[in-house]
């Protein structure tokens, strides 16, 4: 494959070395491929591998199980976008490496695993209180995400400046090429109330085309005169300005009543105010690209650029929000994201995707991302120990002082042992597909039934024997892979002695999420939703994000299956106790009980005929997946259902707010001469809670170790 | 264990990223520290131009948009009561208007992408497709579809008593018997204008031929234009043309 070019370099420097010991916490997106990194066959075997994960299954944030009915259990809705290059890379090489065989498992190539989807959806809520969704199918762009990318290839302000105004002027070359139609219909076909509209959508359209040239011309009229000085401040200049701010005026209000137009002018005007933003704040020269914003908050940013309010309160830019979860503290009322690392990951998302805008995996994250990795590190002679928490890390300082800092011990807890002391077998085959279960395999276990009563990955877990590893006996290298929330409680040390550190955990903050999904016995259109499967944010809270599921159905294994299947998730705030036994318990009543309440009050509205003449949900359409016998009625119903509340730690989603990024710690400067760390939390370039954000982070941890994969292969770390 | 014997990460090569490759060229365009990267293709344009093309195409379109509506609005005269005089006013100013701000922007873009050592010709040239089109497809469908279609062959031939550097951008979808290209202009008001530019035609498999001649006596600087393509009075790119100092 073409990637390989580089696999002979180093190969000899790595013979007749001693092998380097790596020890592997963690086993999520950013750790494995750490350890994928670090076992690739042109470093011949110099790091040997142990990867040290709590409980039965690797994936972390992503990871996933199967439930009754080997139905598809998630932390939450994991979508791919099309511009996740070295997320897509990983998996290409994985699976071709994998080389699964076709005739005997449906996910073989990495074709399989991830399917383009392309429609999405953002929505609007109307004066009326109605929300109404605006569909859009992405169209396909070239390549393929992971194919590999032109020699020399970089990405720069000038080019996303330019795109953006080729963005805008497609908007406005799509108002205009609406206009003929309107204007082509013979009077005589119309009553006087159709031409009326007719004429009255022409005029609108031609206002629009108007003032987006106006206001938004002379908006950048008024920044070259800001930014310029030297040009006088004459009458019509003035003019000019005043005449700006009030056709904005005139126009938005006269769009409230035309919903189509008002979404097109809501993109132009964030278009052109994100443009006007880029060239204002000097982001083209400035050495710390569009880090250079990220203490504003992205809307606060976007007002500040001139964009309209009514544009930054959009379904556009909540969408943006709510698929980041940025809400600070899980408070609604506190929406905050970098506006540094927004754009960018806009910028990436609309202007750099290939294939597919979306990509959606085939069967649950951990049957398609965790297994395969799981699958070819076993082969590359990784070892995998299961049910072991670390509780505490140690440090050691040499006489070299501050530069000689360096990881000296591993506490870990040994959650269970294995029978006969060998290593466990966490897959299950579903299908043919090798599958991670939703609970361990305890036949494996020794007691257990003891062990059946524990919850190996919550937090508030705990029992087991201690097991000390130490520096130059058991590893000597550490890539420290696991969830930010979880640091302050594993690096005690660290985070109290290291200001760096503590700085850190201190602004990079977390939120806890929440998600259920359900599966149901009537279809899609049935339910009132006639369109293709779609993936919609903005949505009203608790839930703000759906996607329409239906296409795994086909990937579990129901004696009936149902007919439709839909995800939800969106942030959760904390409540008081975190320190308490019960918290999660409580949590998870909490999850339960939004869910109830939405599809009761709010799924009426995407699916209008899911709801009986009360306007409350057809609880009777839920599917049982463990067939139950006596099947409760009414809400009771639920319980059926799958829901999660992800409140442990490391589970926690990862915050990119604003003034915070500048805290993070990246896997290239740790400030100990042993330790690397690799999550969506580091500073990786692309500093957002997401899966490329993990793989970076994960190349740049196994680069740290072994100087491979070099910093130019990594897609996008060399990014404004 | 002894300390020496104890392994140690290899100290890397930088800790962080290199977000804008400009602030880290020296003054003879040295690159600081970039081991792994080629970040300026060569045949890339180079910043400048495409700066002013960005510059040209904000403008660009909005003087058409707003020639378009005033016209259109003075046309149709129906509602017109709800089109307020302001407006048509505006529209028509405008345009009129758009001369004297072209060369505003040009200098802005110019400075911003001055600095900003844009490397790579990079897809940006491109059409842009619209982020939106109606779902009639079924969303499923294969996310491959062939290239982009052949651009337009053109030939270039420049006169010139000194060294003339000349970027031609033409979209692909463009066709090379319909350009039109007027006057170059710098973005100094007071540089006289490149005026001997023309297109001929292409025909009979021989490509379309873009003919500049730069006088001995203009002075240098960058001078540019919109090439339009007059069947649909859309651009089709844009030339640049730098004419160096006397050696
Ligand atoms: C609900 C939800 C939806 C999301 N949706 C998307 C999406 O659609 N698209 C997208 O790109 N991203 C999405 N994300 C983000 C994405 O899941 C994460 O960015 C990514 O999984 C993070 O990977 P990581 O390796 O950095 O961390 P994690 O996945 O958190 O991995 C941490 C690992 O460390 C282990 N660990 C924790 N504590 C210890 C300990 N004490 N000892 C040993 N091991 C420990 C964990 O078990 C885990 O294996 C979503 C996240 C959530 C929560």
């Amino acid at each position: 494959m073409i990637w390989y070019e580089r696999l002979l370099v180093n190969e000899a420097d790595t013979t007749e070395q001693k092998p380097v010991r790596v020890a592997v916490i963690g086993g999520g997106c950013a750790a494995m491929t750490a350890a994928f990194e670090l076992t690739q066959p042109h470093l011949k075997g110099r790091y040997q591998i142990t990867v040290y994960q709590p409980g039965w299954r690797l994936g972390g944030k992503g990871a996933s199980g199967r439930g009754p009915s080997a139905r598809i259990e998630e932390h939450g809705l994991h979508l791919w976008m099309g511009f996740y290059e070295n997320a897509f890379r990983l998996m290409r090489e994985c699976y071709g490496e994998l080389a699964r065989d076709p005739r005997t498992c449906p996910i073989a190539d990495w074709r399989d695993a991830f399917q383009a989807a392309p429609l999405i959806g953002v929505t609007d809520q109307l004066p009326s209180g109605e929300w109404q969704i605006w569909k859009g199918m992405m169209p396909p762009s070239d390549g393929l995400p992971g194919d590999k990318l032109p020699a020399g290839h970089s990405w720069t302000i000038a080019d996303y400046m330019l795109r953006t105004v080729g963005l805008v002027r497609n908007l406005l070359e799509t108002i205009r090429q609406s206009e003929p139609a309107a204007a082509q219909a013979s009077p005589s076909e119309s009553n006087p109330s159709s031409l009326t509209e007719q004429v009255q959508r022409v005029l609108e359209m031609g206002e629009l085309a108007t003032l987006a040239g106006l206001t938004q011309g002379l908006a950048l009229l008024e920044m070259v005169i800001g930014s310029l000085a030297q040009y006088p401040d004459n009458f019509v200049l003035r003019f000019l300005d005043a005449l700006t701010r009030n056709a904005r005026a005139v126009l938005e209000s006269r769009l409230a009543q035309n919903v189509p137009l008002r979404r097109v002018w809501q993109v132009i005007d964030l278009t052109l105010a994100t443009l006007r933003g880029m060239v204002r704040f000097g982001i083209a020269a400035d050495p710390r690209g569009f880090d250079a914003i990220d203490d504003y908050d992205c809307r606060e940013w976007l007002l500040l650029c001139g964009a309209s309010p009514s544009a930054v309160d959009s379904g556009w830019v909540r969408a943006l929000y709510d698929l980041g979860f940025s809400y600070e503290n899980g408070d609604l009322r506190r929406p905050r994201i970098a506006a540094g690392q927004a754009l960018r990951s806009m910028l990436r998302a609309f202007f750099t995707y290939r294939g597919s805008f979306f990509w959606r995996m085939q069967a649950g994250m951990g049957d398609i991302v965790f297994a395969p990795l799981y699958e070819v590190l076993k082969r590359r002679g990784v070892r995998f120990e299961f049910f072991h928490r670390l509780r505490n890390v140690t440090l050691g300082t040499t006489t070299a002082g501050a530069n000689g800092r360096y990881v000296a011990g591993l506490e870990l807890e040994v959650q269970a042992r294995v029978r006969g002391g060998g290593e466990y077998q966490p897959l299950v085959d579903i299908n043919g597909v090798p599958c991670w279960p939703s609970l361990p395999l305890y036949e494996q276990l020794e007691d257990s039934d003891i062990m059946r009563q524990r919850h190996f990955e919550s937090h508030w877990d705990s029992g087991g024997a201690q097991r000390l590893l130490a520096v130059g006996t058991d590893f000597d290298a550490v890539v420290l892979g696991i969830g930010l929330g979880a640091v302050p409680h594993v690096c005690r040390e660290l985070v109290a002695r290291d200001a760096r550190w503590r700085a850190m955990v201190d602004h990079v903050q977390t939120v806890a999420t929440q998600a259920f999904q359900i599966w149901m016995t009537e279809d899609m259109a049935a339910l009132g939703w006639r369109d293709l499967p779609i993936n919609v944010s903005g949505f009203v809270e608790p839930f703000d994000t759906w996607a329409d599921m239906q296409h795994l159905i086909g990937a579990e294994a129901w004696s009936q299956a149902p007919r439709a299947l839909a995800y939800f998730c969106s942030v959760l705030p904390d409540l008081a106790g975190f320190d308490n036994a019960d918290y999660p318990q409580r949590q998870r009543q909490q999850v339960r009980q939004n869910a109830v309440r939405f599809l009761n009050r709010d799924i009426g509205q995407l699916w209008p005929a899911a709801t009986d003449g009360a306007g409350r949900f057809r609880w009777n359409i839920l599917a049982d997946a463990a067939q139950g016998n006596d099947l409760a009625d009414g809400e009771d119903r639920f319980a059926t259902q799958y829901w999660t509340a992800n409140v442990n730690p490391s589970d926690r989603y990862i915050l990119s707010l604003p003034g915070s990024t500048k805290y993070r710690i990246s896997p290239l400067d740790t400030g100990y001469d042993n330790l690397t760390v690799a999550g969506d939390w580091t500073a990786c370039s692309f500093n957002a809670g997401c899966v490329e954000a993990a793989v970076m982070s994960g190349r740049l941890a196994a680069h740290a170790i072994a100087e491979s994969p070099p910093l130019n292969e990594i897609v996008g770390y060399d990014h404004p | 264990m002894e300390e020496d014997e104890r392994w140690k990460r290899p100290t890397p090569e930088r800790t962080q990223p290199i977000r804008n490759w400009s602030t880290i060229l020296g003054a003879n365009g040295e690159t600081a520290r970039a081991p792994h990267s080629n970040p300026t293709p060569a045949g890339g344009p180079d910043p400048v131009s495409r700066a002013v093309e960005l510059g040209y195409r904000v403008i660009d379109e909005y003087i058409r948009q707003g020639q378009n509506a005033a016209r259109r609005f003075s046309e149709g005269g129906m509602n017109g009561g709800a089109l307020t005089a302001t407006w048509q006013d505006a529209a028509t100013r405008m345009a009129q208007l758009s001369g004297e701000w072209m060369g505003l922007w040009l200098e802005l873009a110019q400075r911003a992408a001055g600095s900003a050592g844009m490397p790579g010709a990079g897809p940006a040239a491109r059409a842009f497709s619209a982020p939106f089109t109606t779902p009639t497809a079924p969303p499923e469908a294969s996310p491959l579809r062939s290239g982009p279609a052949a651009s337009a062959r053109v030939r270039l031939q420049v006169s010139s008593a000194r060294p003339t550097e000349v970027t031609l951008d033409l979209r692909p979808e463009c066709t090379a018997t319909t350009l039109v290209v007027h006057s170059l202009r710098a973005v100094d008001p007071n540089l006289p204008r490149i005026s001997d530019v023309g297109f001929t035609p292409a025909a009979n498999d021989q490509p379309a031929v873009l003919t500049i001649r730069v006088a001995p006596e203009h002075p240098a600087g960058t001078y540019s234009a919109v090439i339009v393509d007059a069947k649909t009075n859309r651009p089709a790119g844009t030339v640049s043309v730098t004419v160096a100092d006397h050696a």
